[in-house]
């Protein structure tokens, strides 16, 4: 499975790419919106784990950016919403939300490669 | 001439005549019957200046036994026409002046002569005793003048001092009713000027206060004005009163009483003052005198007296209109006298300094504006805490008071609700800013931590166990799971948007409190004996977080060296829990131990805390249905101990 990571934590990048990595999938990373996008278009993933909130875009932006996601499913991440009692996700036509920090790596992964199919 | 006519030849005798006649002197003959007669009178020789007594000598032994020639001022010339020895003697004896042997012409010429210078004499001794008659008289006039004019004097002297003596009873009846500061006062002391008359009735004074109506003050009856319908017939009393007619009767209806005379005078305005007299006629007219002599006085100290007592039911008016404001409100001297107050400030009337009766103390109130206001010329509010409530002092110079000492207003206003308003707003302000740094800092924070943990996770999975680079990366990871915990709980005790009441594991939320105070707590020792079987409450978790992490925050500022906090947790009873937090600390003042829960009460320096804290600790406990208390013991240390209904049996039993 072709993966791209997107978080402007280099070490949450890192991570995923080793961890997944591990279980046999290709990744891709970027630590940006706008470096995203462009991996984004060039790789055509077959999966997105997106970071919500970025310094130069947020991921809303970049979805809305890219249109027609093909085959691409995503998965939003954010230690931000959702974090407050009330907050919900917004309605991103998204496969999963991951709610940061996470507890475990592998646990994610597992959830990750789960949303993928 | 006494006896026969002389001399005795006709030729001298008119000779002798003729010089009479010239020197104007007038003779008169007494003949020997007339001397023999009972009408002669020997005193009546007196007016003649001189006696000739021609006389038989047998004759003049008679003569003697009537006249006493001794007697006799006037001179006596005895003429005997023979001599005769034998009378020489009777002459001597007699005080003949002259004796006439015959009547020779030189001899009448020595007469005449004798006679004038007798009568010469004699006119000069009468000019001298008529002028000191004419003399007598002005002494006497003079005298008269005199004693008239030294009557008259003492006369006006008498004036004088009765004059003094009037005013100067007036002048003393003046000083007595000028210390009459009440119609009741000025009533006496007319009476009592006045009882120098016996026979005089009542004295009182009458308020003409409408045609319908008048009111009698009588001290004899009361001390009060008594209110009396105006007896029928008496269309216009003022004037009836003015012109003191008819008064008798007018009294005498209104009392259904007799009625002596009355004397009346216009003090003032419808005030008229009322003596009823018995005094007879002739009695009354130094009555009226007397009465007349005061009126002035009378009248002036009156109008004294009523605009008085307008001032004071003015006045009075005023007292009750302070008594209704709600907020105290005292007028204080610089040295905390109380002057006047209202009924909020204190209701007893016993003036003290103001901080004994107003806040109980035996000090001036921490905060009362008095101790700087006093010394200065602009005026300075203050706050002080009395009885659980915080009031404003508003002060106002309001001048000198009594011994020239400064008098200030203090208004005091109740400021307890809107203090704790004030405190809950500052304190949600607070979370709310807590809150939104915390949503940043968890931002910033939460994703390298993340990174950090997932990638010590990944590395753990390569590193072989039991080697150093394997213990490190447990370190890192557990580091990283506790930052992110630290950060979870403050998130969660500053989450002011859940005000959810809930039934809560408040052994967990004093676990996840601990660490928010790491830092705080790192220089003491805390000892945690959460020994309670049962554990959950109903509370909301983010404030009953803050409550404890006020309580220990106390705890760590009241020990200044390294001491022990002690958490302990226990079920006093079936259906409570309890949970007390000791200090090893400094220990609460006994002076303070009722002030704490106060509002901004504080006795932390100003950088270290604003009092919000155990007045909004206890609301939100009380909140919970829950209680707060603590002892202390100076010098040894602090327990605050917070006790919570326990939540239902059924979420008790699972731990």
């Amino acid at each position: 499975m072709k993966i791209l990571v997107i978080d402007d934590e280099v070490l949450i990048t890192m991570s995923l790419k080793r961890a997944l990595e591990k279980r046999g999938h290709v990744v891709e990373v970027a630590n940006g919106g706008v470096s995203g996008l462009e991996a984004w278009r060039r790789i055509q993933p077959d999966l997105v784990v997106i970071d919500f909130m970025m310094p130069d875009m947020n991921a809303d932006q970049v979805l809305a950016e890219i249109g027609d996601r093909g085959h691409s499913k995503v998965v939003l991440m954010s230690a931000y919403l959702g974090e407050k009692s009330g907050e919900k996700p917004p309605p991103l036509q998204i496969e999963l939300f991951i709610k940061k920090p996470f507890e475990n790596i592998f646990d994610i992964c597992d959830l990750i490669e789960k949303a993928a199919g | 001439m006494l006896g026969e006519d002389w001399p005795t030849s006709p030729v001298s005798r008119q000779i002798f005549a003729q010089t009479l006649v010239q020197e104007n002197v007038s003779t008169v003959n007494v003949s020997l019957n007339e001397i023999k007669s009972p009408q002669f009178k020997s005193g009546d020789l007196e007016s003649a200046s001189l006696i000739i007594i021609n006389l038989a000598k047998h004759e003049l032994e008679y003569i003697a036994g009537r006249i006493d020639f001794n007697l006799l001022s006037t001179p006596v010339v005895l003429v005997l026409n023979s001599a005769d020895i034998d009378i020489t003697e009777w002459i001597n004896q007699r005080g003949v002046s002259y004796f006439i042997q015959d009547d020779k012409a030189e001899i009448l010429a020595r007469l005449i002569e004798l006679s004038k210078t007798r009568i010469q004499r004699r006119t000069v001794i009468k000019q001298i005793a008529e002028q000191s008659k004419s003399a007598d008289n002005v002494v006497q006039e003079q005298e008269e003048q005199i004693i008239a004019k030294t009557l008259d004097i003492e006369l006006s002297n008498q004036e004088q001092n009765q004059k003094l003596k009037r005013e100067r009873q007036l002048l003393k009846f003046l000083k007595d009713i000028a210390l009459a500061d009440f119609y009741d006062s000025f009533l006496r002391s007319i009476r009592n000027e006045f009882k120098v008359f016996h026979a005089l009735g009542e004295i009182f004074l009458v308020d003409l206060k409408s045609d319908s109506n008048l009111s009698i003050l009588n001290l004899k009856v009361s001390d009060l004005w008594r209110e009396h319908k105006m007896p029928a017939g008496h269309a216009n009393p003022i004037s009836d009163f003015q012109s003191a007619k008819n008064l008798s009767t007018f009294f005498a209806n209104l009392l259904q009483r007799p009625f002596g005379k009355v004397v009346s005078m216009h003090l003032k305005g419808n005030y008229f003052l009322i003596v009823e007299s018995h005094l007879s006629d002739i009695q009354n007219v130094p009555f009226q005198e007397f009465f007349n002599d005061r009126q002035e006085i009378l009248k002036m100290v009156f109008d004294k007296i009523d605009n008085e007592e307008k001032m004071n039911s003015f006045s009075f008016r005023w007292e009750k209109i302070f008594d209704f404001i709600k907020d105290p409100i005292a007028i204080v001297d610089e040295d905390y006298n109380v002057i006047a107050h209202n009924d909020a400030f204190h209701r007893q009337g016993d003036l003290r300094k103001c901080y004994e009766v107003f806040a109980g103390a035996n000090q001036p109130c921490s905060g009362c504006p008095l101790e700087q206001n006093k010394n200065s010329s602009v005026m300075k509010n203050g706050n002080i805490i009395v009885a659980n409530s915080a009031f404003d002092v508003m002060a106002f110079e309001l001048g000198r008071a009594q011994g020239s000492k400064r008098s200030f207003v203090h208004t005091y206003k109740d400021q307890t609700e809107s203090n704790k308003l004030q405190l809950e707003l500052i304190q949600k302000k607070k979370m709310a800013t807590i809150g939104r740094l915390a949503g940043t800092l968890s931002h910033e924070l939460n994703n390298p931590l993340t990174g950090i943990r997932s990638m010590a996770q990944i590395l753990l999975k390569d590193a072989t166990p039991e080697t150093p680079t394997h213990k490190d990366l447990v370190e890192i990871e557990s580091a990283a799971q506790r930052s992110l915990s630290v950060i979870k709980n403050f998130i969660e005790f500053s989450d002011n948007r859940n005000t959810r009441i809930e039934s809560t594991d408040i052994h967990s939320l004093i676990d996840r409190t601990m660490p928010l105070m790491k830092t705080s707590l790192r220089n003491h020792v805390v000892i945690k004996n959460l020994n309670a079987d049962k554990y959950t409450a109903l509370v909301n978790p983010p404030l009953f977080q803050q409550v404890l992490f006020n309580l220990m925050k106390n705890a760590i500022q009241a020990m200044a060296e390294k001491g022990r906090i002690t958490i302990e947790t226990y079920n006093p009873g079936p259906s409570t829990f309890k949970i007390s937090i000791s200090d090893t600390g400094k220990g609460i003042p006994v002076s303070v131990q009722t002030l704490i829960f106060q509002p901004f009460f504080t006795t932390k320096e100003k950088t270290q805390g604003n009092g919000l804290g155990l007045s909004i600790v206890r609301s939100i406990v009380e909140s919970f249905q829950g209680k707060i208390y603590f002892t202390s013991q100076e010098g040894v240390g602090t327990q605050f101990h917070i006790e919570l209904p326990l939540a239902s049996r059924n979420e008790n039993t699972s731990h």
